[in-house]
């Protein structure tokens, strides 16, 4: 990348106090971000606030921009590489991204929460893709144990769920 | 909404309640069909957010149930982003071909169209102008529904970009004196054709059409026919050296030809197929894919009238081929077989059924060649022994093995394939092994997701504990354990304990098995206890100790997951009945027609499918996914 180009950091504050410093470009990945740089503010040795999200997951999310934003950076360096490289450095990072995600479902959520407030796109697919996993192929009260829901029907609103659905019946006892 | 669950005190916060609607629709689009109709039994929450997922859901895939219309309905919402739908019809009549012909549409796909009528055609003629992808199966076959040309026509003037056209059906019913013309008018992307049977006539005359057209080319302006047309799969009377001829001239980009006859009186000179008509197939070597196939539906038959020298001449061309199908080839001997094998360099696919004349020696010296086969299925090849496979296990990267009814195959050969570290599916049916080759399987390293022993007679209870003994449950989901004398209820009772989560079980027309293996199988407990069994294929049918007893262990609670269930249906008409009123969404199969969705597609053997279809099988085979059917599709 342009060599010359100032190296712009900007520094993210999680709601314990932890600062994490990152490239003003990585950092773009996150609408909020963006949106707090764009009217002026942030740049400042302050850095920029986050709120409700801890240390520990915001950490998690600067290691994923950083990678993201490294791998961007090299497909745009060699724009003249040929059709394959780009498919198979599309697959590791697609590998990279599920080893990342492959986490206990409270951090995971915590990912989840975080990304869709600092509006990452790239984040908050890879995560419903990671929950939508875990809920593939399971029964309805499978997945109320596993995610920790309660079931709040009326007993009105479950005859008619019998009634729409008797082919999944057997997967939502 | 709904505060989180005080289940213990480090349980994760509820999704429902902290999650914006938004996400949560994210989520679940990310789910199959199925599980996301599980969801939306979970919560209110999970229930709006689902029927909302339901409204920009870009592919609709329900092959599992076939539901009627009144049901679909709620399920397919007025949804602009709708691309893809696959559906299993087999309760839909005409009133649903509005539910199913939407503007947007690129891919359509329905099995069991039996009670639709010809109408769908031409309505997605009318309506679907972006469809790129159609595959309709079984068509307007209830006796007395309209389907006729004028249909077709619609839909080949309507469907104007069109790539990929399926029809198995019976073409005799588009029979017109302008069926040949109607083709001028069809998408010129069309890729891919593939016809349900063709009567001979009608094939000819669309063919010479198509030559026609070629060789005027210059002179007038005609209409073009296919000018894009890469794959062609036909089933006709004969295949004969006349349409090869024509194939290869009227189509020269072709790179797939897949050719299937099943002849019902003994083909004479002029109908049969030649060496010199194998001399003409591929005139360019563009061909990737070849396969004919003399099926023995109506006739004990094959191709007489090929020897080892028609397959030399057409080896010659096929250097890039990459897959290889032949079937019914009685007097190809191994020179003919190992032409193939040592021109292709790049073959992955060879499957040969009926070679009754292929011996271990066409493999004899295979590790010479930078062959690297994937798939290889050799059925009733009868004098293959040991040897043959030992050589064959050489290629490291077979991934399907199908060797039914290789009779001289014994442990040995079994012993050499237990290593290969990409093996998911193999099937021994009728082969001659015993249960050290079932430890040979055991201890091995095959990463197996499909196993079938059907008929192999020597086998007893003793193989179930030697199999299962290593790592082979973590990964094996379909099992055929049919026709095995020996195998009683101790047998599927020390399954059951190995808690192997498996999806497809096949035990039939076993004498010794009764209702305790029923009992066991429906009390069996997987991960942890929550689930109940996991299978979704129980196929008993004719086992001999079955009573009226093991109905009900197919009653609610048991056997959440069924969806197929094999039995003989003179058991006790009563119960039987009652057991399809209380589950209407389990397919019962009762005169021992083999189970799974896929096995009535004609169309889906493996050995058809190209690229795009396999990965399904692949992908199915690697997230252990709820598409059934990948192993019923090898049945034939």
């Amino acid at each position: 990348m342009a060599a010359g180009k100032p190296v712009v950091m900007v520094t993210l504050v999680s709601s314990d106090g932890q600062s994490f410093q990152l490239l003003e470009e990585a950092a773009l990945l996150s609408a909020m971000v963006r949106d707090t740089i764009q009217i002026g503010q942030g740049r400042g040795p302050a850095g920029i606030p986050i709120r409700n999200i801890t240390g520990q997951t915001l950490s998690m999310v600067v290691v994923y921009c950083n990678k993201h934003y490294t791998a961007a950076a090299a497909a745009d360096g060699d724009d003249a590489a040929d059709e394959e490289k780009k498919v198979a450095n599309k697959k590791q990072l697609r590998e990279w991204d599920e080893q990342f995600i492959n986490l206990e479902q409270d951090k995971l959520y915590d990912i989840l929460v975080a990304a869709n407030n600092l509006g990452i796109d790239g984040l908050v697919d890879l995560c419903c893709w990671r929950f939508a996993d875990m809920m593939k192929g399971k029964s309805a009260s499978e997945i109320r144990v596993k995610l920790g829901i309660r079931d709040d029907f009326t007993s009105e609103q479950r005859a008619q769920i019998e009634k729409d659905s008797p082919w999944v019946w057997s997967r939502t006892t | 909404m709904s505060p989180p669950d005080p289940v213990e005190p480090s349980s994760p916060p509820a999704m429902d309640s902290a999650l914006p609607a938004a996400v949560v629709a994210t989520i679940l689009s990310h789910l199959d069909v199925l599980s996301l109709l599980a969801t939306s039994a979970v919560c209110r929450c999970f229930r709006s957010c689902a029927s909302h997922a339901l409204t920009f859901l870009s592919s609709f895939h329900l092959l599992e149930v076939a539901l009627t219309h009144e049901l679909l309905r709620p399920l397919l919402p007025p949804n602009p982003s709708l691309r893809s739908l696959r559906l299993d019809c087999n309760r839909l009549e005409d009133a649903a071909i509005g539910c199913l012909v939407r503007t947007g549409l690129h891919e359509l796909m329905l099995l069991n169209c039996d009670n639709i009528s010809g109408r769908l055609l031409r309505e997605l003629g009318a309506t679907c102008q972006d469809l790129r992808v159609l595959s309709l199966h079984s068509l307007a076959e209830r006796r007395g529904l309209p389907i006729s040309f004028s249909d077709l026509q619609e839909l080949l003037n309507g469907c104007s970009q069109l790539e990929c056209l399926r029809l198995a059906l019976d073409f005799s019913m588009f029979d017109d004196p302008n069926f040949s013309h109607v083709w001028a008018s069809a998408s010129e992307t069309l890729t891919s054709l593939e016809f349900g049977y063709i009567p001979m006539v009608m094939l000819l005359e669309l063919l010479t059409v198509a030559m026609e057209s070629q060789q005027a080319m210059h002179h007038v302006k005609t209409p073009v026919f296919f000018p894009s047309l890469q794959k062609l799969c036909l089933s006709v009377d004969f295949i004969t050296d006349h349409l090869i001829g024509s194939i290869s001239t009227a189509l020269p980009s072709l790179t797939h030809l897949d050719l299937q006859d099943a002849p019902i009186i003994e083909p004479t000179t002029s109908s049969d197929l030649t060496n010199a008509g194998l001399q003409r197939i591929n005139p360019n070597g563009n061909l990737k894919h070849i396969s004919l196939m003399r099926s023995q539906e109506f006739l004990f038959t094959s191709f007489r009238r090929v020897n080892d020298l028609g397959i030399l001449l057409m080896a010659e061309k096929c250097s890039n081929l990459e897959s290889v199908c032949l079937g019914g080839f009685s007097r190809v001997t191994d020179t003919g077989f190992r032409a193939i094998i040592h021109s292709c360099s790049g073959l992955h696919k060879l499957r040969v059924s009926h070679g009754s004349q292929l011996t271990d020696l066409v493999f004899h010296d295979i590790i010479a060649t930078s062959l690297c086969l994937t798939h290889v299925s050799l059925r009733w090849c009868n004098l293959l022994t040991d040897v043959g496979i030992e050589r064959l296990s050489f290629n490291k990267d077979l991934n399907i093995l199908d060797l039914r009814e290789c009779r001289s195959l014994g442990d040995e050969a079994v012993r050499s394939l237990s290593c290969l570290p990409k093996l998911q599916i193999l099937l021994l049916d009728g082969t001659d092994i015993s249960d050290q080759a079932l430890k040979y399987l055991g201890v091995g390293t095959c990463p197996l997701a499909s196993l079938s022993l059907r008929g192999c007679r020597k086998l007893t209870n003793d193989c179930i504990p030697l199999l299962f003994a290593g790592s082979v449950k973590q990964n094996l989901q379909v099992l055929d354990l049919s026709r095995i004398p020996s195998i009683t209820d101790d047998g599927i009772m020390l399954l059951a304990r190995s808690r192997t989560p498996l999806i497809e079980l096949r035990m039939r027309e076993n004498p010794k098995v009764g209702d305790a293996a029923v009992m066991a199988l429906a009390s069996m407990l997987v991960d942890g206890g929550t689930h109940g069994s996991s299978l979704q294929l129980l196929d008993l049918y004719d086992c001999g100790r079955i009573t009226p007893l093991a109905i009900r262990w197919f009653k609610k609670p048991y056997f959440p997951r069924l969806r197929w269930l094999g039995i003989t249906g003179s058991l006790n008409r009563v119960m039987v009945d009652a057991l399809v009123r209380s589950r209407p969404f389990l397919h019962m199969a009762c005169r021992g027609e083999e189970l799974g969705t896929l096995h009535w597609d004609t169309f889906s053997d493996w050995y058809r499918h190209n690229d795009d279809d396999f990965d399904e099988l692949e992908q199915w085979l690697l997230d252990g996914d709820l598409v059934s059917g990948a192993e019923t599709s090898l049945e034939e």
